[in-house]
């Protein structure tokens, strides 16, 4: 029995590794180019990105990656979900971008829109918060 | 002595070295990234990274992507077979056993191979996410394969006893 239970703790040790590894799903910032079907289709699915609007930049908070907690950048708007709740701005909307890196948190993004509606987004450190701002920054020189 | 030496070189090696090469040299979109990065690792390991890149471009690709495989199906047989060494079934306490006498145990030794190869054939018939590659499987079923011989260790290179021996002074 004690073999038994020490095979599991050594088996669960390993796939603890192999999780880490995976990389079967792409963390991080992704651009168009980048994006796994489970992303894709759990935007298309929900409904979160509009037909005509095309995606620039797309982050995903869960360590899972199973999108229910997200922040992307279309052409027309920048969006944070956090499921089932979806917090949208319009590039056309947005009055200030501010941007920092945080040690242990980051890049910290907080958009601020005309009509005073503020929007916080953090990236985790080594995850593309760079990408993710250059792609929003992007968006909204072309939008205005 | 000698046990440590198996545990170390066996199991922690490999899979620190694996992990090395993941660390060092692969994409940073990987979900360790992103645990690392929010233990406050990141700097440190951006500065690893930069040192470690001209290396990592004198490397062949099966070394990056398919090695770091290989070694955790090694590291992990050779715990399982060290762990169910001489309790396989085998007649007379025989370490290698028999594949019939003790399934159980066998299920767990062969737990690497099964993982590693059987992960790949999964891939190829689409019941798991990700491209199925060959050399991944190849390393997988190389280092499973010496990971149950290094842990099962039919010669006895790292009984404890083999410490007195050489201990002891030659009588010849």
């Amino acid at each position: 029995m004690k073999r038994h239970i020490l095979s599991a703790a050594t088996l669960a040790l390993f796939l603890g590794l192999a999780v880490g590894s995976d990389a079967s799903k792409q963390g991080g910032t992704l651009l168009p180019n980048e994006m796994d079907a489970y992303a894709t289709d759990y935007l298309n699915n929900n409904v979160l990105v509009q037909p005509g609007e095309n995606l620039r930049a797309y982050y995903d908070y869960t360590i899972a990656l199973d999108g229910t907690e997200a922040a992307w950048v279309t052409d027309q708007r920048v969006a944070y979900h956090k499921a089932p709740n979806t917090t949208y701005i319009e590039l056309s909307d947005i009055e200030s971008i501010e941007t920092s890196e945080e040690g242990l948190i980051g890049h910290v993004i907080d958009i601020r829109s005309t009509s005073g509606q503020a929007m916080h987004i953090e990236v985790a450190p080594m995850n593309g918060g760079e990408v993710f701002i250059r792609e929003l920054e992007y968006a909204w020189e072309h939008a205005q | 002595m000698r046990r440590a030496a198996f545990w170390v070189l066996a199991v922690f090696a490999p899979v620190l070295t694996g992990a090395g090469i993941y660390l060092l040299w692969r994409p940073t979109t990987l979900r360790v990234f992103g645990w690392l990065g929010q233990l406050g690792m990141d700097g440190p390991l951006r500065g690893a990274r930069e040192l470690a890149l001209p290396f990592g471009q004198a490397l062949p690709a099966w070394v990056l992507y398919s090695l770091p495989d290989g070694l955790w199906a090694l590291a992990l047989s050779a715990a399982m077979a060290r762990i169910w060494r001489g309790r396989l079934g085998g007649p007379l306490g025989s370490p290698l056993g028999s594949p019939l006498g003790g399934l159980g145990a066998w299920a767990w030794v062969g737990a690497g191979l099964l993982i590693g190869v059987g992960g790949e054939g999964l891939q190829l018939l689409g019941w798991l996410p990700g491209t199925p590659d060959f050399m991944d499987a190849l390393t997988s079923l190389v280092g499973a394969g010496v990971g149950v011989w290094v842990g099962l260790d039919p010669r006895g290179w790292t009984d404890p006893a083999r410490d007195s021996e050489a201990a002891a002074p030659s009588l010849g």
